[in-house]
């Protein structure tokens, strides 16, 4: 467990935290004129006037030597300079981004050298509590190193969320991410990627708890042949709302992304989807696409998809595409037909169109099946 | 004695549409082979779905007693609980659904149904493997989700795994031959000769007298305009082979 990093902070993270404060007072809360937040029910996001415990627990196996996988407050506590350079707020962000430098309470931090491959999964969980909570998270992976990363997210409160993963050269990071925070609560977050060339990243996010929540993905194909992929899911019932943001940037030639983000919504649950793609003159050889599919199970429920491509390259592939259904009859019929009850064939077949993200993607067995359970039981819920 | 299957004087047609079937009766006994025949349009699919209660389809009059009794207030899953099994002409495809899981859930639903107890993983599998031999069928079908990226053989032949699977009383063969080539047919024939038992029922709705070659009917009946016109023993089958239906139809 984590003790708030303020009491023994260096004087370059003060001025920082200092000018983040400023720039949040001059700038505020996003609006719904800002294009990427104009679905989401922000006034419901207004952080509560007193900060929470961020409360992080890390557990990883045993470690190589070199691989650091610490909570942010004992690494500025142990080598307050280490992170001098990482711990900055950049110029597009956002209030919440810069919020959460102005007063992030704690976070991890995720340092393997060249070379070294983990092949065994780290886990972060968030399990925050009490008034609004602020919390980082850094990842970076040296040339040709490769590791496996699980976020839990399953504190209630007010939880605001700034990541940032960099990938050298070759290397390689599967990241899942399971948000299931208990009803009423607030989960925002905004991971940040860079990739270098021939590094491969791939996210799996679930969405599944939490009253409002929001995983905002900004990617930067910054090397050539980089691969990017994105497996997203939000299962919601209620009034439960999520959005999934995510922006990228095909930066460098003759590089790879792959996005696929399923929505289930019952209940009067609210779903937006918000993607975007950038493919700047030069970059040829982009493969990029972008799906976004929903099954709506209620007249309540509504979702907002806009998948949005913009390519200025000339010699590229690239697609994107959005669907809204409900479930397909003649399988449901064909279920029934065998003796399978009409619930249970619902159930059947949403976890089914769900769990497409879980079934390909690259994760060991067990934290797949983990994730499936988790899965499973949100859907089961759902009716 | 009681017959497993009594249509009587049954109308139906799909909702808010005008009938399809326009008073059909039939006796349907355990242990016999029942051919129904007719030209395309003459009610063949609807009698079909009636029986195994596809949403969209009401009967307007008449009844369906199932082992004496009236099963018209009867869902699709209850009626197949009970031993009502349709083969599909067109097997739906189940993205997500792995057939296996899909096979195991349904067993065990009309397990529980008749009282037997649920098959765990291993008793599963055991008499997956019976019935595939059984039936000469690769079991690599089980692997991938329900019907999806079946050759149209696999998806017949995936119908007639599921019915021996399942061990219904009374099995409605849909359409089974269509789309099939020559060899695909004679398997799908040939596991469902295996399937003949004097416990159950077989009804086979075809368009084509081909089919009867290989699975010969007890009993043969002309459907027509919603009405059976003509009903005989094995050999109406080759005499309607040369006589055609047209006559038939107007005699309705």
């Amino acid at each position: 467990m984590s003790t708030s990093v303020r009491a023994t902070e260096p004087a370059w993270l003060s001025a920082r935290r200092m000018a983040a404060q400023a720039r949040f007072n001059a700038q505020g809360l996003p609006t719904p004129n800002d294009e990427s937040w104009r679905f989401t029910t922000l006034r419901a996001l207004t952080p509560p006037a007193a900060l929470g415990a961020a409360r992080i627990t890390l557990n990883a196996p045993a470690l190589p030597e070199g691989v650091r996988f610490t909570t942010l407050s004992s690494l500025l506590a142990q080598a307050p300079g280490h992170l001098a350079g990482l711990l900055t707020l950049p110029e597009a962000a956002d209030g919440f981004a810069a919020l959460n430098m102005a007063l992030f309470q704690d976070g991890f931090v995720l340092e393997i050298p060249p070379g070294v491959h983990l092949t065994e999964p780290l886990e972060v969980i968030y399990d925050p509590t009490g008034g609004a909570v602020h919390t980082r998270g850094l990842v970076l992976l040296g040339e040709g190193a490769s590791a496996i990363l699980v976020e839990h997210a399953i504190g209630g409160g007010w939880s605001n969320h700034v990541t940032h993963i960099a990938l050298a050269k070759g290397a390689r990071l599967r990241h899942a991410k399971r948000q299931a925070q208990p009803a009423g609560s607030v989960h925002l977050s905004a991971t940040t990627i860079t990739l270098g060339e021939g590094a491969d990243h791939e996210s799996v996010i679930l969405a599944l708890g939490a009253a409002i929540s929001r995983e905002a993905v900004n990617a930067v194909l910054a090397g050539e042949q980089a691969r990017f992929s994105l497996r997203g899911a939000y299962v919601l019932g209620a009034s439960q709302e999520a959005s999934f943001v995510p922006d990228l940037l095909h930066l460098a030639p003759n590089c790879t992304s792959r996005q696929l983000v399923k929505g289930v919504l019952g209940g009067q649950a609210h779903g937006v989807f918000l993607g975007h793609i950038g493919v700047p003159e030069g970059a040829d050889g982009t493969d990029a696409s972008q799906t976004n599919r929903n099954l709506l199970l209620t007249e309540g429920a509504h979702i907002d998809t806009r998948p949005r491509l913009e390519i200025l390259a000339d010699d590229v592939k690239c697609s994107h595409g959005a669907t809204v259904g409900d479930l397909d009859d003649a399988a449901l019929f064909y279920l029934q037909s065998r003796g399978i009850p009409p619930l249970a064939a619902r159930h059947m077949l949403v976890e089914a169109f769900a769990a497409e993200i879980l079934d390909e993607a690259d994760l060991p067995a067990p934290l797949r099946a983990a994730l499936h359970g988790t899965l499973s039981a949100k859907v089961e819920a759902l009716s | 004695m009681t017959k497993l299957l009594k249509i009587e004087n049954l109308h139906a047609r799909i909702k808010g549409g005008r009938d399809i079937l326009n008073g059909i009766s039939l006796d349907i006994g355990a242990g016999e082979v029942h051919a129904i025949m007719g030209p395309n349009g003459a009610g063949k699919s609807t009698l079909s779905c009636v029986l195994a209660a596809k949403p969209g389809y009401e009967v307007t009059a008449g009844r369906i007693l199932y082992d004496g009794e009236d099963i018209a207030d009867l869902p699709a899953d209850e009626r197949a609980r009970r031993g009502i099994f349709l083969a599909f002409q067109y097997p739906v495809e189940i993205p997500g659904v792995n057939n296996t899981y899909f096979l195991r859930t349904s067993l065990n639903a009309t397990r529980r149904q008749r009282g037997e107890p649920e098959l765990d993983g291993v008793q599963f599998l055991k008499l997956v493997k019976q019935k595939l031999s059984l039936l000469d069928i690769k079991d690599d079908l089980l692997k991938r989700a329900v019907n999806v990226g079946f050759s149209g053989g696999e998806k017949k032949r995936n119908e007639i795994f599921q019915m021996a699977m399942l061990e219904p009383r009374l099995a409605l063969l849909d359409e089974t031959d269509s789309g099939l080539d020559i060899d695909a047919l004679r398997a799908v024939s040939d596991g469902v000769n295996k399937l003949r038992a004097d416990s159950r029922a077989i009804v086979m709705i075809t368009h084509y007298q081909r089919l009867l070659d290989y699975i010969e009917p007890d009993f043969v009946h002309v459907l027509a305009n919603g009405r059976i016109v003509a009903s005989g023993d094995k050999s109406f089958a080759r005499e309607l082979e040369k006589t055609g239906y047209a006559h038939l139809e107007h005699a309705a």
